[in-house]
């Protein structure tokens, strides 16, 4: 829904990478994107492509690794992966639960060249 | 124009720090490597969460309890502010900011209950952003509110992925409504405060159980609280204007 200005914003930052860095282009770009970050993953490469255009990221390729969510129990202390959003403790279904993993999108790597 | 440095358009708020980079202080190195690899561990936010991170900021400074009210369209959102707006009059000081494809029909409807408001027509957008929050924040004397209602767009989806900055988010559900909505839409009832649940004076004629709805919600938000009105009747009215009272006295301790 909001991934193009995502993508705005991921390659605002990348050029901001690159610059300071002294390369020209990024050549392949690497982000890890949690899977209750509420972004999809086709939605951020299509977007991702156009926002690229006319940056120092033009023609890059984008890597997403997923992250998965999961959510830590105070009570029995397990760490479990959350199903359809359900926050309650599969192990011993208590609710004082917090999702420790998989709210965001971080971006790792930057595969920088400079043109010859 | 960002009375920080000049950039941007006049009344956008923006949340940017302004500082050296880095890089000057460094020489240029003699001979730039080819390809490289830089490893970074950055949080990606959108454009709308730092304009949403600015209005809360705003809020904070100025004392001022925000809530966006969602909800399907139809759940009793403008009703609802209708009426808690001419029972809080003379006690604390509130304003609207309404959200609507068109029309200034909601708009019009606080108006006439006294109260300042300002409409934000979205044309097709299906939800309020950051940014036309900042600029409905031009519109409004904030000096003189302490607590402002943001009525988003009527839709469960969209505003859930879209934070305005606000102190809290209100899910609002109505008893003629399916009771599952909670696990079919888990976002935004995992990110809501209160499910404030209305029109509770159908309940003798609609299937709706209310405590599986309850069941429903605390799957997806174990800590999410529950209030029960009927804006037409009044009834649990009282409690939900009790909560208003008791959030408002915790934003000055930081909550």
């Amino acid at each position: 829904m909001h991934e193009l200005a995502i993508a705005e914003h991921l390659i605002e930052l990348i050029g901001k990478h690159v610059r300071e860095s002294g390369g020209q282009r990024a050549v392949r770009v690497t982000v890890q994107l949690g899977e209750m970050s509420g972004v999809m993953a086709d939605a951020l490469l299509f977007c991702y492509e156009l926002a690229a255009k006319s940056t120092c990221a033009d023609g890059s390729e984008l890597v997403i690794d997923s992250v998965p969510a999961v959510i830590e129990c105070r009570s029995c202390q397990a760490r479990t992966c959350p199903v359809e959003f359900s926050m309650l403790c599969p192990e011993c279904g208590g609710s004082d639960t917090e999702l420790v993993q998989g709210r965001d999108l971080l971006l790792r790597e930057i595969e920088v060249i400079n043109d010859v | 124009m960002c009375n920080t440095c000049g950039c941007g358009q006049p009344g956008e708020r923006h949340n940017h720090k302004h500082r050296v980079s880095a890089t000057r202080a460094r020489k240029q190195p003699l001979a730039i490597p080819a390809n490289r690899t830089l490893n970074l561990q950055q949080a990606v936010l959108s454009k709308n969460d730092q304009l949403a991170a600015g209005n809360r900021q705003v809020f904070a400074r100025h004392g001022i309890l925000a809530l966006n009210l969602i909800s399907s369209p139809g759940s009793g959102k403008t009703t609802l502010l209708e009426h808690t707006l001419t029972a809080l009059r003379g006690e604390i000081p509130c304003a609207v900011i309404e959200g609507d494809q068109q029309t200034r029909r909601d708009a019009d409807r606080i108006a006439a209950t006294g109260v300042p408001v300002v409409q934000i027509n979205t044309n097709t957008a299906c939800h309020l952003d950051a940014h036309q929050v900042a600029h409905a924040l031009d519109e409004l004397d904030l000096t003189r509110i302490r607590l402002l209602f943001i009525e988003n767009v009527g839709n469960l989806v969209c505003p859930a992925s879209f934070d305005l900055g606000e102190t809290a988010k209100i899910v609002l559900l109505s008893v003629t409504e399916g009771e599952d909505k909670p696990v079919k839409y888990p976002l935004i009832f995992h990110l809501s405060e209160q499910l404030l649940f209305t029109k509770i004076d159908l309940l003798p004629y609609v299937p709706f159980n209310l405590d599986s709805s309850k069941q429903f919600a605390l799957q997806v938000n174990p800590r999410i609280g529950f209030i029960e009105t009927s804006a037409t009747t009044g009834r649990g009215m009282d409690a939900w204007l009790a909560w208003l009272r008791n959030r408002l006295s915790r934003i000055r301790g930081g909550e």
